[in-house]
């Protein structure tokens, strides 16, 4: 990994630390740095009804009380905005989704399927059949209901975060619980023979 | 539940390319900083930066903050270049 040469983050880590005597011109000038990325960005992820205002505040605190953690291991002004996003995609997602309910699409612990739009031809509709119960089949048997309740919130399009919350969970735990879930399905599809090129050829039979 | 097709595409893409990751969230979080400023240098990755290239290509979620984080970063530096 690249230690930058430049000393540019120490002089911020210096200048915004508690005693310097630079501290309040740091965090202006670190304000409208952050202002002015996020301004840019922020308006069209999840309808962007946020204030920057606000965001960059929350994003100031946090980073201050951060400082110690800062290991030079990017620019400064990189790892700031990290912070800054990830503060202002999370209030973004949690306003979007927070009447997206999981317990919604349950159906007493058992999981089950089915594909609303239909196919464009009867070889589409078969290929498309066959997967789908298969899949659920697997979900049904090889999963915790722990991992059957993340699976519906992807697939209801919610954000790994968003499950997350709703699983009274955190966003690593839920990522790790979703992702062994999938390697347990796909590892189901190979025992019964069918590759993740298979799957997807019959899933996607369609418009050829 | 009912679903569209295209969600169902959705899950089963992502599970047939569910390789194994050793960052998760919060390890991609610590190098992501760090991943950004190569891809702006076009630095080759290190193995470990490597790790969060994986990690991306698995995680809508960080991917999401990833991009916004790079327009961010675009942003804020041609604001300062051009004030």
């Amino acid at each position: 990994m690249t230690i930058l040469a430049s000393t540019e983050h120490y002089n911020w880590v210096e200048r915004l630390e508690v005693h310097s005597p630079f501290r309040e011109g740091a965090i202006g000038e670190l304000r409208h740095y952050l202002m002015c990325g996020l301004s840019r960005s922020l308006p069209h992820r999840y309808g962007g009804n946020i204030e920057i205002d606000d965001v960059v505040q929350v994003a100031l605190v946090r980073i201050l009380a951060s400082l110690d953690t800062f290991r030079a291991r990017s620019r400064f002004t990189t790892w700031a905005m990290a912070i800054a996003t990830r503060v202002a995609i999370s209030e973004l997602r949690r306003r979007h989704y927070r009447d997206v309910s999981l317990s919604q699409s349950s159906d007493g612990g058992h999981f089950q399927i089915s594909v609303i739009d239909p196919a464009s031809s009867v070889e589409e509709e078969a290929g498309r059949r066959r997967v789908l119960q298969l899949l659920q089949q697997l979900i049904n048997e090889c999963l915790s209901e722990k991992q059957r309740l993340a699976i519906q919130g992807l697939l209801v399009g919610l954000p790994i975060e968003e499950i997350a919350s709703r699983l009274q969970s955190n966003r690593n735990a839920t990522y790790k619980l979703v992702h062994d879930a999938k390697l347990r399905i796909r590892r189901g599809f190979e025992a019964l023979g069918m590759t993740g090129d298979d799957i997807l050829a019959d899933i996607a039979k369609r418009n050829p | 539940m009912n679903i569209t097709s295209s969600q169902a595409l959705d899950l089963l893409a992502s599970i047939c390319i569910a390789v194994p990751d050793a960052l998760g969230c919060d390890g991609c979080f610590a190098l992501i900083p760090a991943f950004a400023d190569a891809q702006t240098s076009r630095d080759d990755l290190s193995l470990l930066l490597q790790a969060v290239q994986i990690h991306l290509s698995q995680c809508a979620c960080c991917r999401y903050e990833y991009e916004t984080l790079r327009e961010s970063m675009l942003a804020a530096e041609a604001s300062y270049r051009d004030p």
